[in-house]
């Protein structure tokens, strides 16, 4: 019996499919058999990120509609890992054409054959979300340490709560470590504070993520990488939650914003309405 | 040596610390939200809590605060008054403390007030000869800091000595 995680996050451009494709083929190298699908009818992107496009056949529409036989007959193998595979949205339709019931009955059809079935959810709280969440077990919130994009993800983190999903867990996307030590960014610690769920990953901005999804390769395949090397740790924490627990790191803050802090000349924080 | 100064005091006046401000936004509108809380709807609450405070107590509304904050995942109302005294003499006996911190209504149900003159908690047997003490929320009751009750005291003498001029 396989896991149906959603990948979530309210605000668009935050990096929800760069991290399907990332954890879902960081999942595959490991050896477990992944499913990938691309929920955001009309807008596909999953099938270039990871080069798939041209092996487009069948899409999630026609698996709901029945035209084809079985869920797995519309399944795209991908070029470099034998155990993971791409179901992709449907690009000439809307969000109103599969029902939560719909997607939910898929999900429990792939989980039957699969490890692991991963849900890309479209950006937005409206139908599209609806059904990307609707079979879902978990939910991982993908958010950026900016206040547009923790406030959506808190307000997605309240809907999943509503629909009595399990705990959602977070990955804080593109932090650029140098900002935060200045106090120009928020930290993982202020993003955890707010949000108040479990941390699965944090993941640095990182130029390989572009020059990856240029070549429909996904960067938790470079070794090199910073952006890859943090989605190969959200993968072991998925498989095996217990041993590789996330650390939200300690704040810290450099000498002239402790110097500041010290002699009380830090900027006032507004805190009451 | 000047240009090192100058350079020194640049650093340190520099304000870009906006990671801070984008916390403390970010606190107040994501709890709002959770509430479905409008701004508005919270001011009137305030403006509702000064009017019926204001029947008992002459508050410093400018210096009060009622914020929403998060507590884990879910919410609380918080607020505080500070004090300025009671309202219409009150008699003697009826000790209304002018320090703030004695007055101070932290997150309500029930208010840290000193005796018998105190409005929120009403204390009826003293637990010593001065009477002063302080209720706290969970009801609990203890005896004032040396310093606090100086200062009550040194009020309370300040005003008798008032009343009798009169």
């Amino acid at each position: 019996m396989g896991k149906v995680i959603v990948i979530t996050s309210g605000k668009g451009g935050v990096g929800k499919t760069t991290a399907t494709a990332n954890i879902g083929t960081g999942l595959a190298q490991t050896g477990k058999s992944v499913v990938l699908i691309d929920a955001d009818i009309g807008l596909r992107n999953l099938d270039l990120v990871l080069g798939l496009e041209n092996r487009i056949v069948f899409d999630l529409v026609d698996v709901v509609e029945k035209k084809c036989r079985t869920a797995k007959q519309a399944l795209i193998k991908d070029k470099r890992n034998e155990t993971l595979f791409l179901l992709p949205a449907a690009q000439s339709r809307d969000k109103d054409a599969v029902k939560p019931e719909q997607m939910k009955a898929l999900c429990d059809e792939l989980r039957e054959q699969f490890d692991f079935v991963l849900i890309d959810c479209p950006a937005g709280i409206e139908g599209g979300f609806k059904n990307a969440i609707a079979g879902a077990d978990e939910a991982v919130i993908v958010t950026n340490p900016e206040v547009s994009a923790v406030r959506d993800a808190d307000r997605v983190i309240g809907l999943l709560e509503a629909e009595d999903k399990c705990s959602p867990s977070l990955i804080v996307n593109r932090i650029k470590p140098d900002m935060i030590r200045k106090g120009q960014m928020l930290s993982i610690a202020d993003v955890q504070e707010i949000l108040n769920v479990k941390l699965l990953g944090i993941v640095p901005e990182d130029e390989k993520i572009l020059r990856a999804s240029n070549r429909g390769e996904p960067a938790v395949l470079d070794k090199q990488s910073k952006a890859g090397q943090a989605y190969r740790e959200v993968v072991q924490r998925l498989i095996d939650p217990v041993n590789a627990p996330a650390v939200v790191p300690p704040r810290t803050e450099s000498f002239w914003a402790r110097m500041r802090r010290v002699l009380g000349m830090g900027e006032e924080v507004a805190r009451q309405a | 040596m000047f240009n090192f100064w100058a350079d020194f005091i640049q650093k340190l006046m520099r304000k870009d610390d906006s990671a801070q401000m984008a916390a403390g936004r970010l606190k107040g509108s994501v709890v709002l939200d959770r509430l479905s809380l409008s701004p508005a709807t919270l001011d009137q609450i305030r403006n509702d809590v000064v009017r019926s405070i204001s029947r008992y107590l002459i508050i410093d509304e400018n210096a009060m605060t009622l914020a929403v904050q998060a507590e884990g995942r879910t919410v609380a109302l918080a607020a505080q008054i500070p004090v300025v005294r009671q309202r219409d003499g009150g008699g003697e006996g009826m000790v209304v403390h002018e320090t703030r911190e004695l007055f101070r209504v932290d997150t309500a149900p029930a208010a840290e007030v000193g005796r018998r003159g105190g409005v929120m908690a009403i204390a009826e047997d003293p637990v010593e000869d001065s009477g002063e003490f302080l209720i706290r929320p969970d009801g609990s009751r203890s005896a004032l800091s040396p310093e606090a009750r100086a200062r009550a005291r040194a009020l309370r003498r300040r005003r008798q000595s008032r009343r009798s001029g009169l």
